[in-house]
């Protein structure tokens, strides 16, 4: 008999057990799965065939070596990133006015190569070729007895009877 | 109070019980070891796996759990020596690595187990109807020790072992035998409560 939290000398053996422990007792007694030894030896038997890694060595597994290369490459770009935004690089502003197109003459030619003998190049533009116009030809007889080609005008400028 | 080494002092705080024969005859050399391992895992996978289930309410994960814990007894094989009690020592771990995988199971989707495990409880000789009763029965039986407070809870479940006294169940959560029938006092106290709140309810609805 111990005394209780409230006071009471209450032995909790002798208190009525009530059906909930009657069902935990019935889920106490569920038989293990058939097998459950030979699983948990062969499991045994695997672990022990591990080799097993003690200390810090076992971090330099080549595993290991993979991650740490990642977890490198990822630190650095992050540190480049890092100082290249607290430290931006001085661009060259672009100059203002546009400097005037250079302009070539034939004098100016290199010495060497090919020349242009001093000809020039006008457009035809400048100097119109002329052409003669086209001679006019007489009307012939055959032309002159066909009918005026504009009935309904001169049916309009008739007058009426 | 432990007379075992600090590495594993956190979870095999085990007092020298009377009466217990210390396994002074386990040879520190890997075969005996092994043997002696081999003759752990033959007597108590059973008990070991009833205790896991009884918590995690799934076959499998209480394999998974027993599995584990003679994984630890094989990491920590070189003070198998020291051990005097190896069931209670041996349910102490598997209820320990049964509480982690519980805590863990939180964030995972709730699933219904308790229906599941009251379908599971043995009814044989029982009519159709009488079985679905005792499922049913057993189901609320189930649901009112779900809802009583952790400590008086964990006290329950193992008090419900009949190979386990009180004073082995104080070993195994690592506190004093009279807090541990101050919990059952408790729990046994608070079971019709919560059983009458949980008849009240349904026959509310």
């Amino acid at each position: 008999m111990t005394e209780r939290w409230d006071g009471t000398d209450v032995d909790p053996e002798e208190m009525p057990r009530s059906a909930a422990e009657d069902t935990l007792r019935s889920v106490t007694r569920i038989a293990a799965p058939e097998g459950i030894e030979d699983r948990i030896h062969r499991r045994l038997a695997v672990a022990r065939r591990e080799p097993e890694s003690r200390g810090i060595w076992s971090l330099w597994s080549p595993v290991r070596k993979l991650q740490f290369a990642g977890a490198a490459a990822v630190a650095i770009a992050l540190g480049i990133s890092i100082w290249s935004v607290s430290h931006p690089v001085q661009q060259v502003a672009p100059q203002a006015v546009a400097p005037a197109p250079q302009v070539v003459t034939p004098k100016a030619a290199p010495a060497e190569g090919f020349r242009t003998a001093g000809a020039e190049r006008r457009p035809s533009t400048l100097a119109p070729i002329k052409v003669q116009p086209a001679a006019k030809k007489k009307p012939s007889a055959s032309h002159a007895a066909k009918p005026a080609t504009r009935p309904a005008a001169q049916a309009q400028v008739a007058p009426n009877p | 109070m432990s007379t075992y080494p600090a590495p594993i002092a956190g979870w095999m705080e085990i007092p020298a019980a009377a009466g217990l024969e210390p396994l002074t005859t386990m040879n520190v050399d890997s075969a005996a070891e092994a043997r002696a391992i081999s003759a752990l895992v033959n007597e108590y996978a059973g008990t070991l796996y009833r205790v896991a289930y009884s918590v995690l309410r799934n076959s499998a994960d209480a394999e998974d759990a027993v599995q584990e814990t003679y994984l630890r007894v094989l990491r920590h094989r070189d003070t198998l020596h020291e051990i005097r009690d190896p069931r209670v020592w041996l349910v102490r771990i598997v209820w320990n690595v049964v509480l982690d995988r519980k805590r863990r199971s939180k964030t995972r989707p709730e699933t219904d187990d308790i229906a599941d495990l009251a379908r599971m409880l043995p009814a044989a000789g029982l009519s159709a109807e009488d079985r679905v009763a005792a499922t049913q029965h057993h189901e609320r039986m189930l649901r009112a020790v779900e809802r009583l407070p952790e400590k008086e809870q964990r006290v329950l479940i193992l008090s419900a072992f009949e190979e386990l006294s009180s004073v082995e169940i104080a070993q195994i959560l690592g506190t004093t035998e009279s807090t541990v029938r101050s919990r059952l006092f408790r729990a046994r106290k608070l079971l019709p409560v919560l059983l009458g709140e949980a008849s009240g309810k349904g026959g509310a609805r």
